[in-house]
């Protein structure tokens, strides 16, 4: 039935057989986390958050489902620090699939570093996390001012020669901060991270995580990430991954018709069938561009801008 | 054309059109049922109290009952003590309003579990992991149960729901000392159970290793499944020892947990790609021997 379409996508340069990835958070930080995710059938992995120097993360609890399908987590960007880059690296290669590493830093120089290691170890990318909200002097702290922004993403695109995707999350500033982000040499947009919120039980009266605040994804963001996707697209038509509720194929196509040139799913695999969810996105989008007279994923990428 | 499009009646190429015809049934919702275990679910404190040196026993009755339906034994919660700390306890036994946990108090979280009088508050996350299948069990046959140390929690449950599907249970426990010992009896009054002990420091019962009592017992007895639940010294060594064959063979692991829901990627079993609390925490042996034979504990 689907014979003839094509959902091959380009982002940043990478050739993707498909535009279904995963979010940087889910799983990535070991050789077995990119082996299962590349069974969940993604077109490239996409790491965990890395910074210099290993990171323990939040104590728990560290993620938990509210009401209306979403997810809240405070995990605190653990990681294993750059040595924990050329295994995923390796692993992704042995697999032949594409690999982004995502790059954190509390400062511009850290983000260098932790770029350049995932440059020498063989990523085809890097995705630099510039919207984290739950840690404290990384993520959204650096990443809402788009002069941070220019600054970083300038200085990691000029010292590196892999493509440069930035990460942004919701702010007020975030069409600027886009803006400034191109400027700064990145080949693509990642938009949007989870979004800060709080959740307190109404027993013990206490905030959930010790950390107080969280990232909210899933289903609860999806209309807010497809609208900056929108607003950025309308703005400035970079290439952008799509991020935030994406947990079927319609889901998926509205990111796309927003201006998306890939997608992200993170919360649907922990809420769905892992195992099954990418294949069934993946199926039911080439069978919504037979239904609307189109070849290839390409020509659907911001066509609800062109409507 | 597929199932997903039957609803749409559209103009072909027209995308404002198709973005407010096609209709959610699309995207029937299969997950709620995972969704409502990562809820985080209030519960109040009935009891708290020591069995043994570093073993505990907390109850809890959730304010909704509902995440007591259908916890299979060797299943487990993320059990979050405010303002502290959420751990991972696996299921010691389940009342119509109320659910037990058997705990050993060895860092910060368990300590402020502990230290929980009844009437506070805390929070569950579960049921969660695969849990073992009882009915997977021959009727009227009989099963071994190896626990090592703290592995003892989730016996009682397991025992019961064993009896219930008309399987008899034989219990080895092994632990360090005597201390560690308490009359599982006590927890399980009306289960007819044969409990054999097994102290490293010959203290009490058995002198030795639980994993040799066991092979012991698989030698004078007909068992038509091991159940091996502990660390993982105890497990390997049980899965290195060849079976007779129809004897079914079943580990139950442990783990750092963190998320619980297959996100984190903590529980990761090294060197494979499974995750013990989606993937887990129950085991065949031979699907999980690559992780035993690394070493560590």
């Amino acid at each position: 039935m689907s014979v003839g379409v094509d959902l091959t996508t380009y982002v940043a340069g990478l050739k993707l057989k498909h535009p279904v990835m995963n979010s940087s958070g889910i799983l990535g930080s070991t050789p077995e986390h990119v082996e299962r995710l590349f069974k969940y059938g993604v077109s490239a992995v996409v790491s965990k958050t890395m910074t210099k120097g290993f990171r323990v993360g939040h104590e728990p609890p560290i993620i938990i489902a509210l009401e209306g399908e979403g997810l809240l987590n405070s995990v605190g960007l653990a990681n294993p620090g750059i040595s924990g880059i050329p295994p995923i690296v390796r692993k992704a290669k042995e697999l032949n699939i594409p690999v982004i590493v995502s790059v954190g830093g509390s400062e511009v120089q850290e983000f260098i570093d932790v770029a350049s290691v995932a440059e020498e170890s063989g990523a085809d990318a890097v995705e630099l996390n510039l919207s984290c909200p739950h840690t404290k002097g990384y993520g959204i702290d650096i990443g809402s001012d788009p002069n941070n922004v220019y600054e970083v993403v300038k200085a990691v695109s000029s010292t590196i020669k892999i493509p440069v995707l930035a990460k942004l999350g919701l702010s007020d500033n975030v069409v600027k901060s886009a803006g400034k982000a191109l400027e700064g040499g990145a080949k693509a947009l990642t938009l949007i991270n989870t979004v800060k919120s709080v959740a307190i039980d109404v027993f013990s009266c206490k905030p959930v995580f010790k950390n107080v605040y969280g990232g909210l994804s899933g289903t609860p963001i999806h209309p807010i990430a497809v609208r900056v996707v929108y607003d950025v697209y309308k703005e400035l038509k970079p290439e952008i991954v799509g991020v935030g509720g994406v947990s079927d194929w319609k889901t998926a196509a509205e990111m796309i018709l927003a201006g998306s040139s890939a997608v992200q799913i993170g919360t649907a695999f922990i809420l769905k069938d892992s195992r099954k969810l990418v294949h069934d996105i993946v199926e039911g989008l080439k069978e919504w561009l037979i239904k609307l007279g189109l070849k290839n994923i390409c020509e659907a990428i911001g066509l609800t801008h062109k409507a | 054309m597929s199932k997903v499009f039957e609803d749409v009646d559209v103009a072909v190429g027209k995308c404002s059109h198709i973005t407010h015809s096609l209709n959610h049934r699309a995207s029937i919702n299969t997950s709620s049922e995972r969704f409502h275990n990562y809820l985080l679910k209030p519960a109040e404190v009935v009891s708290n109290k020591r069995l043994s040196e570093g073993l505990w026993r907390v109850e809890m009755r959730p304010i909704s009952r509902e995440c007591l339906n259908d916890v299979k034994p060797l299943q487990f919660f993320m059990v979050w003590i405010p303002s502290s700390d959420e751990i991972p306890l696996s299921v010691s036994d389940l009342t119509e309003d109320t659910i037990s946990f058997i705990y050993k108090v060895r860092g910060l979280g368990t300590k402020a579990l502990s230290a929980l009088r009844p009437g506070s508050f805390v929070g569950l996350k579960g049921p969660l992991g695969n849990g073992f299948e009882v009915s997977y069990v021959r009727p009227s046959s009989k099963a071994l149960i190896v626990a090592g140390g703290s592995g003892i929690a989730p016996v009682p449950y397991l025992i019961k729901k064993l009896a219930v599907a008309n399987v008899q249970a034989d219990v080895v426990w092994g632990v360090k000392s005597d201390a560690e010992l308490f009359n599982l009896r006590e927890v399980l009054p009306d289960l007819d159970v044969r409990v054999f002990t097994a102290t490293e420091d010959c203290s009490a019962g058995y002198c030795g290793l639980a994993s040799q009592l066991a092979v012991e017992l698989l030698n004078e007895y007909v068992y038509s499944v091991l159940i091996a639940i502990g660390p993982k010294p105890i497990l390997r060594s049980l899965c290195s020892v060849r079976l007779s064959g129809g004897l079914e063979f079943y580990v139950a692991l442990e783990a750092v947990v963190k998320c619980g829901l297959g996100a984190c990627g903590s529980c990761v079993l090294e060197p494979t790609d499974k995750l013990l609390c989606v993937d887990g925490p129950v085991f065949r042996c031979g699907d999980i021997k690559e992780h035993l034979m690394k070493g560590g504990n």
